[in-house]
């Protein structure tokens, strides 16, 4: 699992390390039952607070991502097929809102927007 | 854990035990028998406050001693500083003893300022200390001045047998004669001369030892930081 | 687990007194100290290495009272302090002597490692280190003792970045395991950010607050004063003010402000929240 921490991002540093852990989960980087470093050993290595690694795995474990065994540690969930499906759809959904936003720009019909992607799709393949 | 600050103490005091030896050592082989009962007592007096007044002033200096509070803690400090003050004095004893038995001052002299030595450590030990450590230095000072008092009574008696003698050969006759006095009497002289010093050897090393009560007793003012 | 527990702790010097009326630090995390010069800071850590006594109060390491501390215990907590060393005339070479004589769980093997990387030579005198080289000194000295309780005053001044960044990485490493704390006052604030677990603020000798860097990051914001005080109940949240000749700011922990969606915030800085703080 890779990891970077960008200290003066606009964007929190928990909220950087939760997305960062919760895309290697569900893109199967991780696998189902692996086990996640311990959160010390996480604060530790990225050089920042335990109290930030552990909220991140709290709330890890409250979307049902991991779950932990006392005194074993914190393992990656059974992946919930929904979970997965909910976030592509999240990422189609943002990046239509984009290209819509720039179909204006470029002075693009929506029929010309569809057909760009019948071609894109064929090229794809 | 109390050897780490002996340690540490050694090494602060090496070169004063060393300069102690050579200099013993040069009065002992360079100087005449009258001069070397004479200076011993005064080397050793020197010896032991430069030795406790190092001590205190490096742990100042270097706040040591706050280092010490905080892995042992105080108590073993001042033990520390007991056992120093303990072991130099004992150093002084034995130089004194091997001094006076070297020009065979009488054994009857040697047995009274051993008993002497013994008595007055005993009732330090037994009373002055654990008395001062609740009362600090004013009961401290107290006792002392009873020692001083008690030993000049004590001591009183003996030298008047010696004062006899001393005006004899000091003060009643003229100068030129004291070479030859000096010679026939030496021995009852400088015996009592020495007396008056290990007197002196006593009273003022405790000076060190009252700096150990006040060290032991003060309530430290922290300056504010 | 609690490593320290202060309750009502009074301590009188001359200008000032320390007085800490209920103060609870979690076990397994870093704590920055920070205060102005005077507030405190190392007074309070000289009390809780057992250097200085106190007048009032209690105190409690690891559940046990401080005044009641055998010497494993005491040698339990590992200090290192700007103003106390070892006589000067000593030798690397004798102090670690004088350690393995003082410390009942002294690990050589663990110092000669800390010496080798730190790059100290064991024949040199004390008197002839500098004041960074003292600093990794006496710290190499207190973790090689088995501490659970480390107590750091301004260690990091005097240490370049890359010699900072060793050291807090060692204290990182040290607070893996969840049994040890580090507790270090620095008067450079930036230290810390993002790099402790807690910061304490002294004031005059009080705990003005005693937060997570989290919570601190999260919750306490900048923005315009006269902006600020047009959103009502804003009382509450105000921390702090600053202004110069062209504009004034506020400091406000945005949990105790309601309404202020409109307000334009920035986050506040570990080292502007002190300033804001102490120029009230």
């Amino acid at each position: 699992m890779k990891l970077r921490i960008h200290n003066h991002s606009d964007i929190p540093i928990y909220q950087q390390l939760y997305e960062q852990i919760k895309n290697s989960i569900l893109c199967g980087d991780l696998s189902e039952r692996d086990q996640l470093p311990t959160m010390r050993y996480l604060a530790k290595e990225l050089r920042i607070s335990v109290v930030t690694t552990k909220r991140v795995y709290d709330e890890l474990e409250k979307d049902g991502l991991i779950y932990s065994i006392q005194g074993k540690g914190s393992f990656v969930a059974a992946r919930n097929k929904e979970i997965v499906r909910e976030e592509y759809l999240r990422k189609v959904e943002s990046s239509l809102i984009e290209a819509l936003k720039y179909r204006i720009l470029a002075g693009l019909s929506i029929e010309e927007l569809k057909s760009m992607i019948d071609i894109l799709e064929v090229t794809d393949e | 854990m109390i050897q780490g600050i002996l340690y540490k103490n050694f090494i602060v005091l090496r070169k004063y035990y060393i300069w102690l030896l050579v200099g013993l050592t040069i009065i002992y082989f360079v100087l005449s028998g009258n001069l070397v009962i004479l200076t011993t007592p005064f080397v050793l007096l020197i010896f032991q406050g430069i030795c406790m007044s190092s001590i205190f002033q490096v742990d100042d200096d270097s706040k040591f001693k706050e280092l010490i509070y905080s892995s042992v803690g105080e108590q073993k400090y001042i033990r520390s500083l007991y056992i120093m003050a303990v072991f130099n004095m004992g150093i002084s004893i034995l130089a004194m003893l091997f001094i006076m038995l070297s020009y065979h001052v009488s054994h009857n002299i040697i047995l009274l300022f051993l008993g002497f030595f013994t008595a007055i450590c005993s009732l330090i030990w037994a009373f002055q200390i654990p008395l001062s450590y609740k009362g600090g230095t004013s009961t401290f000072r107290i006792i002392e001045f009873l020692f001083i008092i008690g030993i000049i009574v004590f001591l009183g008696g003996f030298a008047s047998q010696y004062f006899g003698v001393v005006l004899d050969t000091i003060i009643k006759f003229e100068p030129v004669e004291w070479n030859r006095r000096l010679g026939i009497n030496f021995a009852p002289i400088s015996e009592f001369l020495l007396l008056i010093f290990s007197v002196f050897v006593l009273v003022i090393s405790r000076f060190a030892l009252i700096k150990v009560i006040e060290k032991g007793s003060e309530n430290n003012v922290e300056k504010f930081n | 687990m609690n490593s320290i527990r202060i309750k009502e702790l009074r301590k009188n010097y001359d200008k000032f007194s320390v007085d800490i009326d209920d103060l609870t630090i979690p076990s397994g995390c870093i704590v920055g100290i920070i205060g102005i010069n005077g507030s405190g800071k190392t007074s309070l850590l000289k009390i809780l290495s057992g250097i200085t006594k106190f007048d009032f109060g209690y105190v409690e390491l690891f559940g046990t009272k401080l005044d009641g501390l055998q010497i494993r215990e005491l040698q339990k907590i590992a200090s290192v302090f700007e103003d106390i060393n070892f006589p000067g005339n000593m030798t690397i070479r004798q102090v670690e002597k004088y350690c393995s004589m003082t410390f009942i769980e002294w690990d050589n093997d663990k110092f000669d490692l800390l010496l080798a990387e730190f790059r100290i030579e064991r024949n040199i005198k004390i008197i002839s280190l500098s004041k960074g080289m003292r600093s990794k000194l006496l710290l190499s000295i207190a973790l090689s003792h088995n501490p659970n309780l480390l107590l750091l005053d301004e260690t990091l001044s005097g240490l370049d970045p890359i010699a900072k960044d060793v050291v807090l990485k060692k204290l990182s490493a040290f607070i893996e395991n969840e049994n040890n704390t580090v507790i270090i006052s620095s008067n450079n604030v930036n230290d810390f950010q993002n790099k402790v677990d807690y910061i304490l603020l002294i004031s005059q000798g009080k705990v003005r607050f005693f937060e997570s860097c989290e919570r601190l990051l999260e919750n306490f914001m900048i923005c315009d004063y006269d902006e600020l005080i047009s959103v009502c109940g804003y009382k509450n949240s105000l921390q702090g003010v600053r202004s110069n000749a062209f504009s004034k700011e506020a400091l406000v922990d945005v949990n105790k402000l309601e309404g202020y969606k409109n307000l334009s915030m920035r986050p506040a800085t570990i080292e502007e929240i002190l300033i804001f703080m102490e120029e009230q």
